[in-house]
């Protein structure tokens, strides 16, 4: 009687803890299904406002989300890109960049003719911004612009 | 949580009200583990519910404010495993529910006025700016530009913020001891 008493009392502990666990994790895959499409036309909002004040005017009219196959999903997202006196196709890029100040939000172009370039980062104005300038000095963007080809690479369109 | 996070002032509130929420949840879940007398599983499901609620909040920064679940990426995950939050989650364990909350989140206040003084000083010193969340995201006032005081965007950096930390914790523990200087001497009088 007391083994069956001490296995219903575990039956209901491991119950309810799985219980609780699968609810919070039920409601955790909801947000992600319905947050996506936001996320996506949030981030191609910024990325427009970022090409549209450091190119004035933006060179690149932005597209479709593009899904990177690899495991830094939040710390990237690309979009395909057309330039807009050419019609040539390309990407743009928001990319999470370690810098001596922090991580940052960076935005970088890509064609193939041209490679990668670092055009701005969201929400970074004043003294900072105008230290890192174009980014041709600082190794971490430079890092950055040479792994973006193979980050494009693992795109599916 | 400090150090690593970018020393802007929206960043710390994001990361102050995830400490809070995070205070708040982990008070009342270990309540109900007490309740539920689930002693073999508790710590387990703490800290599994702990990370899924981390989660929970970045999937809610990620679609409200995404260039800033993109800018703090895994620095979400640094409340959770603080020492600061995790020292509370495991200690006291007879406490009643009441007491828990009125300790913890007194306390948790208190740590996130210090954040959020710390990432004040770092935005307008080093980065010569204020960042605020607003319905657009969020919004930057550039306060200094290049060539004023630029010395100072030494507080902007990693090592800065090291300095700043060192810093204000001086100042506290200074102002700590003068407090119990006149209450020992206000007892004394007594």
């Amino acid at each position: 009687m007391a083994v069956e008493n001490s296995s219903k009392k575990l039956l209901k502990q491991y119950g309810i803890f799985t219980g609780i666990l699968l609810g919070m994790f039920a409601l955790l895959i909801l947000v992600i299904f319905f947050s996506e499409n936001k996320w996506r036309t949030g981030l191609k909002n910024k990325i427009e406002q970022v090409l549209e004040e450091e190119e004035k005017p933006a060179k690149w009219s932005v597209g479709d989300y593009v899904e990177i196959k690899a495991p830094m999903a939040l710390s990237a997202a690309c979009f395909q890109a057309r330039r807009k006196d050419t019609g040539a196709k390309g990407y743009v890029l928001m990319l999470r960049i370690e810098t001596l100040y922090g991580p940052f939000p960076a935005v970088f172009v890509y064609d193939e003719k041209k490679g990668a370039q670092f055009v701005g980062i969201y929400g970074l104005k004043g003294r900072v911004r105008d230290i890192i300038g174009n980014g041709k000095n600082d190794a971490r963007i430079n890092f950055w612009i040479t792994r973006i080809p193979e980050i494009v690479s693992k795109t599916v369109e | 949580m400090l150090i690593p996070a970018p020393g802007r002032f929206a960043c710390g509130v994001i990361l102050v009200l995830e400490l809070n929420v995070l205070m708040l949840a982990g008070t009342l879940l270990k309540d109900l583990i007490k309740k539920l007398e689930l002693h073999q599983v508790g710590t387990v499901m703490l800290l599994s519910m702990l990370i899924a609620v981390t989660m929970l909040i970045r999937q809610i920064v990620a679609f409200s404010i995404p260039e800033m679940a993109i800018q703090l990426g895994f620095i979400m995950y640094l409340p959770t495993v603080s020492s600061f939050f995790i020292g509370y989650m495991f200690g006291d364990p007879y406490s009643s529910l009441r007491n828990s909350l009125a300790k913890n989140m007194k306390h948790s206040l208190l740590y996130s006025i210090f954040a959020l003084v710390f990432f004040l000083l770092r935005d307008i010193a080093g980065f010569g700016t204020i960042t605020l969340l607003t319905n657009h995201g969020v919004q930057e006032i550039v306060l200094f530009n290049s060539g004023k005081i630029d010395a100072l965007v030494f507080f902007a950096t990693i090592p800065g913020a090291l300095v700043c930390t060192a810093g204000i914790l001086i100042l506290y523990v200074y102002v700590i001891n003068k407090l119990e200087i006149v209450k020992n001497a206000e007892l004394i009088n007594d």
